[in-house]
């Protein structure tokens, strides 16, 4: 087989044990790789009803058919678990030196099962592998740890690991990397830590099979050159994703005081412009010549990492308009391993049950200081903030008092930053999301802002799916960043021929979205088997979009139609083949060549 | 007539706002300072979704925003 080693590694923590597992062709053409192997993998091995934080659930690694191949931006990888946050299926991608090593060292996943006695990390060199002490390193922040085991093990090494979140089972903790990179937000770190596992640290050293490698060194080549000469490209080199805040402002949706509001008035300090006034230095993942991540120094003269989401979510939706503030929160939660996004969601969840006085604390809008005492409580679960590491949902739950319907999120994942009073159908592509509300998959705002915001119809329903078909489907499993797409116009063609040299295949764009569907058919049918009230009651979004009109900015008094809603969602069902309650009809898993699915779900 | 250039398009149009008195109706188009042809660009007219021939006016608010993907 080209273009996939054809090799996942196994290591049982319980047992110290490891095993290499071989797949064929169908699997690899089925699944392609990243959350598709991953899903296929957490469906098939899974006992029904898995305890996220027991020894039972499984967390994979995955990188895909083009993860660490010569390619634009293919240094990803998925991190996956059953979600402890959501009870459903969780995943998210991270940038890696490790996502390159995995794939040199002759495999596409690492599978880790068990639970370790005493704190672990897994070594794997090629062939070997290892399951090291880590008891020095437990306790320790993301930055240091990393440190030390480059230390050890060489800067070649690819390092994932988790901070102090991770160990005290935060159940939004991701997986970090390299000082900044995070993945898995559905707490994917929270697995990690239930299994005694720090860190997984990866050395490889082989050939990644190819079929035309001469054809793919100068494909790749033209691509990269491709991208340089996009007349969006110097811009997107001075600004990154963080253009995307002064976009938000305008376009009435970045998430202010608790999604309140869609406008912040100090945005200009905290938005592209400013992040250029500050940066010292650029930083990305590997194989990535549009490198994205912006550092400038915090209020503590410490570098951190800035992009869009976390200055949407712990800059404005605080109300803190100082981005060397924002920063400082930003590198805080890298460090200890924390999800910037649902931590910025959370606070500002609290901060407003502060200012209803719903809370004994007194915790004001704008303040860094009452900001980092709330993270450092989640993070450490100290206090209030042990109840709060659940997650805004089961938080909102037990402080009750109607605040159930300004805690933002859906199934469970707190909302990335994007405002959807006025953007209805970004609202669905948010409730709809396989992982909940998260912007990988959930994207349809800008399209919608650029023909009928305002309009309930089957065209944005149609464009949500083609686009959760590429981003969740094609782009989370081949393993390959989407932000050259996008944000720079790179043509989608590009990948069918990447494809070919690497594996041989000719993969049209139609084929790999009927992966896509077929991979989100899979995960949703985990969600029911996982939840059997699942359906479409999970497909809603925040009550506050629905109830609670915009009171500033060019969009005032907008908010979501409840009936339009309800329209959309059932247009959403009927063009994926799912019945009236969004699960998957017999006829279109079969279709999908998930009849054995169909079986286990008793789907008549 | 207020236009705003966001993102990358503040750098095609050298600027990041401009003003401009137009004494008649005229298409959005024909007064900016680049070609909109083969560039994806999102163009808001008073809130409203707009394009290239879209007839503005003197007291019209234009925005002109790059499509983007998230963060």
């Amino acid at each position: 087989m080209h273009g996939w080693n054809g090799k996942i590694l196994r290591v049982n923590l319980n047992k110290k044990t490891s095993a290499v597992q071989s797949y064929d062709k169908d699997f690899a053409l089925n699944y392609l790789g990243g959350r598709g192997f991953a899903a296929r993998i957490l469906w098939d091995e899974l006992p029904a009803g898995t305890d996220p934080l027991s020894p039972q659930n499984k967390l994979i690694f995955a990188t895909g058919p083009l993860t660490g191949l010569p390619v634009a931006s293919s240094g990803k990888i998925v991190v996956a678990a059953k979600s402890p946050l959501t009870n459903g299926y969780g995943d998210g991608n991270l940038g890696s030196r490790a996502a390159v090593t995995l794939r040199k060292a002759g495999y596409e996943a690492l599978v880790v099962e068990g639970k370790a006695d005493s704190p672990v990390y897994v070594l794997v060199e090629d062939d070997s592998v290892e399951i090291m002490d880590a008891k020095d390193l437990w306790g320790k922040g993301t930055f240091d740890a990393e440190d030390d085991l480059t230390a050890t093990h060489g800067k070649s090494a690819g390092v994932l690991l988790i901070g102090q979140a991770g160990e005290n089972l935060v159940k939004f903790a991701p997986v970090m990397s390299q000082k900044g990179r995070a993945g898995g937000r559905p707490g994917m770190g929270a697995v990690m830590g239930s299994k005694n596992l720090k860190a997984v640290v990866i050395k490889g050293t082989k050939d990644i099979p190819l079929a035309d490698p001469d054809s793919l060194k100068e494909l790749g080549k033209d691509a990269y050159k491709d991208i340089k000469g996009k007349e969006s490209y110097d811009f997107w080199i001075r600004q990154g994703t963080m253009q995307a805040l002064e976009w938000a402002n305008e376009s009435s949706c970045l998430p202010s005081y608790n999604f309140r509001e869609g406008v912040f008035d100090e945005a200009k300090g905290i938005d592209g412009y400013k992040v250029e006034e500050l940066k010292v230095d650029r930083r990305g993942c590997p194989n990535c010549n549009m490198q994205c991540g912006n550092v400038i120094k915090d209020v503590e003269g410490q570098e951190a990492e800035l992009d869009y989401e976390n200055v949407g979510l712990l800059g404005s939706n605080l109300g803190i308009g100082n981005l060397k503030e924002v920063a400082l929160l930003n590198r805080l939660a890298d460090d200890w391993g924390i999800d910037t996004i649902s931590a910025g969601n959370i606070i500002g969840f609290v901060m407003e049950a502060s200012e209803r006085k719903l809370i004994p604390e007194n915790y004001k809008w704008g303040s860094v200081d009452d900001a980092r005492t709330i993270m450092e409580a989640i993070a450490f679960r100290k206090g209030f903030g042990n109840t709060l590491a659940e997650g805004v949902r089961h938080s909102a739950a037990t402080i009750g008092k109607g605040c159930e319907k300004w805690a933002i999120q859906c199934k469970g994942l707190e909302c990335s930053a994007y405002d959807c009073h006025a953007a209805p159908g970004m609202a669905l592509a948010f409730a709809t999301s396989s992982i909940g509300a998260h912007h990988k998959d959930a994207w349809l705002i800008s399209w919608e802002i650029a023909t009928d915001r305002s309009g309930y119809n089957k065209e944005k329903v149609a464009k949500l799916i083609e686009l959760q078909q590429l981003r969740g489907g094609v782009f989370e499993s081949l393993v390959a960043c989407r932000l050259p797409w996008i944000e720079v116009g790179f043509a989608l063609d590009w990948y069918p021929k990447f494809l070919k040299a690497a594996t041989g295949e000719d993969l049209s764009m139609d084929n790999l979205k009927t992966a896509g569907d077929r991979i989100y058919a899979l995960i949703r049918c985990f969600w029911k088997r996982e939840n059997p009230d699942f359906g479409r009651s999970w497909d809603i979004p925040p009550e506050r979009w629905f109830t609670e009109p915009l009171t500033k900015g060019p969009m005032k008094g907008t908010k979501v139609d409840r009936e339009g809603y309800t329209r959309m969602q059932n247009w959403y069902y009927e063009m994926r083949g799912w019945d009236s309650n969004g699960i998957p009809t017999r006829k279109t898993l079969e279709a999908l060549g998930l009849a054995d699915v169909a079986g286990a779900l008793h789907i008549a | 007539m207020n236009v705003k250039f966001l993102g990358w398009i503040s750098s095609l149009a050298g600027r990041r706002e401009m003003q401009v008195d137009i004494d008649n109706p005229a298409k959005l188009g024909d007064i900016l300072p680049f070609s909109l042809q083969g560039r994806s660009i999102i163009i808001i007219v008073n809130n409203e979704p707009g394009s290239g021939e879209t007839m503005v006016k003197n007291t019209d608010q234009v925005t002109l925003m790059p499509v983007i993907s998230g963060g």
